[in-house]
């Protein structure tokens, strides 16, 4: 059973993407910060990472970078509901430079969801 | 002392001899020149003051003039004047100038008055002459130093004037132009002329010889002859010219740097602003995450048609909706006017469509192919918009009163050199399209080879919809694309608009359209359905 890891501030976000996907036969473990995740991933790599950006402490895109540095196969999907604009970029542009594969922009609809980390986990 | 007094202080004859000491005494001790004149005005007398004024050597006769002494430039005119004086006995009062033999100058004024005794004719002169010479240079010295001022003044490019009590006493041209008032011809004229009283009110001024610090500037509003508006600083201060008390001014122009300071104010507001939105809607964001997500969870749950069904289907699309807001509300919320940003083309096009829906009559069917995956562009946000709002009422005026299909599509696409048919004067590379078409009446042959330029269908020339149009096609070429106009016979118009896509790294396009010819309308269905719910 592939496992996926959701890294989210928010419990609620990170509770929806548990039921969504463990109804859809995925193992799901969370974590609220990216200290937590990085820590956790280290113990026990997931065949997915959904990384959201915006937290506080370590945000998702330094915990992306260190991810990818310390394990470069590292399957991430990152996650936004921020919109801020760096000239045309957005974090989630930033994101894909850094090694996130996918990218979704918050809110989406969980079919996407689920289309994206079947997509990756079956990459 | 009277004469009889003086009679009995110094008895004859040694009163006479005594009287004449005391006179001779007097007149060596006087701070300044005595002489004396016979009633033809030739000098009898000079004290040594006098000489030492004129330099004359204590040798001379004293009948030898002082009016030999005079610089030659005064000499005639003097010599006249005390000729004509003493001619008809009355008095003499001038400044001139003596000149020494080492040739130095000095000025004096003299002063001369007839001796009579009871109304007698004149018995002669006596004169007094005061050396005027430090007083003269002082004030040679002040009109060479206004001179030079009025030439600084005049050249400098920062707009002085001076005035004193209403009267203009000096500006120089850079104040002219500022004030924009008449030039020359201003000196003399009266401030209330051409300033408004409460522009030079209570202006502070201060001293600059007194050591006093300098006045702090004063902002005041002035309006020009032409109705322009001016922001200016003024620094004043108080001066001597032409000898009177005066005050001078020195203008500065700030209105463009309040403009600056009043749009760096708006920028830092509308960053602000900006900053707040996009705190506010990365929550916003997750609450409706939330809220799509668990709605999407709770679906399979009810029973399919119930009304908790159609409830929560409600929640879904009323918060698809809430998405597309937010977005849209930060495009324009950071947007500083005329900037260019990265665009989501699809959002600006749904967002129109929907209040497009609401307007459209009841034999105009709309039909829509919008992809959520399709790629940005980087544009004006506000001038992008006009773009769609234009060409879809274009073709919605090309559908009345008869009615047809208004078809609105979008997608990626790539143009090379090898692409059939097309002529479009892009560069090879990935373009976003935009298509708008309708089914309206069919365009004669010669009307087609008007599509492009203006881009109006079987509308005459300089109708609205013609110039709109042609507003359509300069925004596009400002954003680096194209437009493209074609009319089938019995299929109507279509206008089709190309933009230069953003291609970010890792992006993944949306998939290509099947090629033109084939079922266009084949995966719409569930478009179509969504939004006959909607309506």
């Amino acid at each position: 059973m592939p496992s996926v890891l959701i890294v989210d501030d928010e419990e609620a976000i990170r509770r929806l993407i548990r039921s969504t996907l463990e109804k859809a036969g995925y193992r799901v473990h969370e974590a609220a910060d990216g200290k937590e995740g990085l820590s956790h991933y280290r113990q026990s790599p997931a065949d997915l990472v959904i990384m959201d950006i915006l937290m506080p402490d370590q945000d998702g895109l330094e915990s992306i970078l260190t991810l990818r540095q310390e394990f470069p196969d590292a399957r991430i999907m990152a996650i936004t509901g921020g919109s801020d604009m760096i000239g045309i970029l957005n974090f989630l542009d930033v994101a894909r430079m850094l090694g996130a594969r996918r990218t979704l922009q918050k809110p989406f609809e969980m079919q996407q969801l689920l289309d994206a980390v079947q997509a990756e986990i079956t990459r | 002392m009277s004469p009889q007094d003086l009679a009995a202080a110094f008895p004859p004859p040694e009163n006479f001899r005594s009287i004449e000491t005391l006179v001779r005494t007097l007149s060596d001790q006087a701070s300044i020149g005595i002489f004396l004149s016979d009633p033809e005005g030739h000098t009898l007398y000079l004290n040594d003051r006098l000489r030492r004024m004129a330099g004359i050597p204590g040798t001379s006769t004293p009948g030898e003039c002082w009016l030999n002494r005079l610089a030659s430039e005064d000499r005639d005119l003097i010599a006249t004047e005390w000729s004509e004086a003493t001619g008809q006995g009355r008095s003499f009062s001038r400044e001139f100038r003596f000149q020494r033999p080492d040739g130095s100058l000095r000025w004096v004024m003299a002063e001369a008055f007839p001796l009579r005794t009871d109304g007698a004719p004149s018995s002669g002169y006596v004169g007094m002459v005061r050396d005027i010479t430090p007083r003269q240079l002082a004030l040679e010295a002040l009109h060479a130093c206004e001179e030079r001022y009025r030439s600084l003044a005049a050249l400098s490019p920062h707009p002085i004037f001076v005035y004193a009590d209403d009267a203009i006493l000096f500006m120089n041209d850079a104040g002219t132009r500022l004030f924009n008032l008449p030039s020359p011809f201003l000196e003399g004229r009266s401030l209330s002329e051409f300033f408004p009283k409460e522009f030079l009110q209570d202006l502070p001024s201060a001293h600059p010889a007194r050591g006093i610090e300098p006045a702090a500037a004063v902002e005041r509003q002035f309006v020009r002859s032409d109705g322009t508006r001016l922001d200016v600083e003024l620094i004043a201060s108080q001066v001597t010219f032409d000898g009177h008390k005066a005050v001078q001014v020195l203008a500065t122009d700030v209105t463009a740097q309040k403009d600056t300071a009043a749009q760096l104010r708006k920028a830092h507001k509308m960053a602000a602003v900006a900053t707040l939105a996009g705190g506010i809607a990365h929550e916003f964001n997750n609450c409706l995450t939330a809220i799509m997500g668990f709605s999407d969870l709770a679906l399979p749950l009810l029973v399919p048609d119930s009304r908790a069904h159609g409830h929560v289907q409600q929640v879904i699309l009323a918060s698809k909706r809430a998405r597309d807001l937010v977005t849209q509300m930060l495009m324009f919320g950071r947007q500083a006017e005329g900037a260019k940003q990265r665009v989501s083309l699809d959002i600006l096009l749904k967002e129109t469509l929907r209040l497009l829906k609401g307007t459209l009559p009841d034999n105009i069917s709309l039909r829509e192919w919008i992809p959520g995956a399709t790629n940005s562009i980087y544009a004006d946000p506000t001038r992008i918009h006009q773009v769609c709002v234009k060409l879809l009422a274009h073709s919605e005026l090309a559908l009345k009163p008869d009615g047809g299909v208004l078809e609105v599509r979008l997608d990626n696409i790539h143009l090379d050199t090898s692409m059939n048919g097309h002529d479009l004067p892009l560069l090879p590379g990935q373009y976003v399209r935009l298509t708008v078409s309708d089914t309206g009446e069919e365009v004669s042959a010669e009307d087609h080879s008007h599509k492009l330029e203006p881009l109006f269908a079987n509308l005459p020339a300089g109708t609205r919809a013609g110039t709109e149009l042609a507003r359509v096609q300069q925004i596009v070429s400002e954003h680096g694309g194209t437009l493209r106009a074609t009319s089938t016979v019995g299929q109507g118009t279509t206008i089709e608009v190309y933009l230069p896509a953003i291609i970010i790294p890792g992006s993944v396009s949306a998939p290509e359209p099947p090629h033109e010819g084939a079922s266009d309308f084949t995966g719409q269905k569930e478009f179509l359905a969504e939004r006959d719910k909607e309506r």
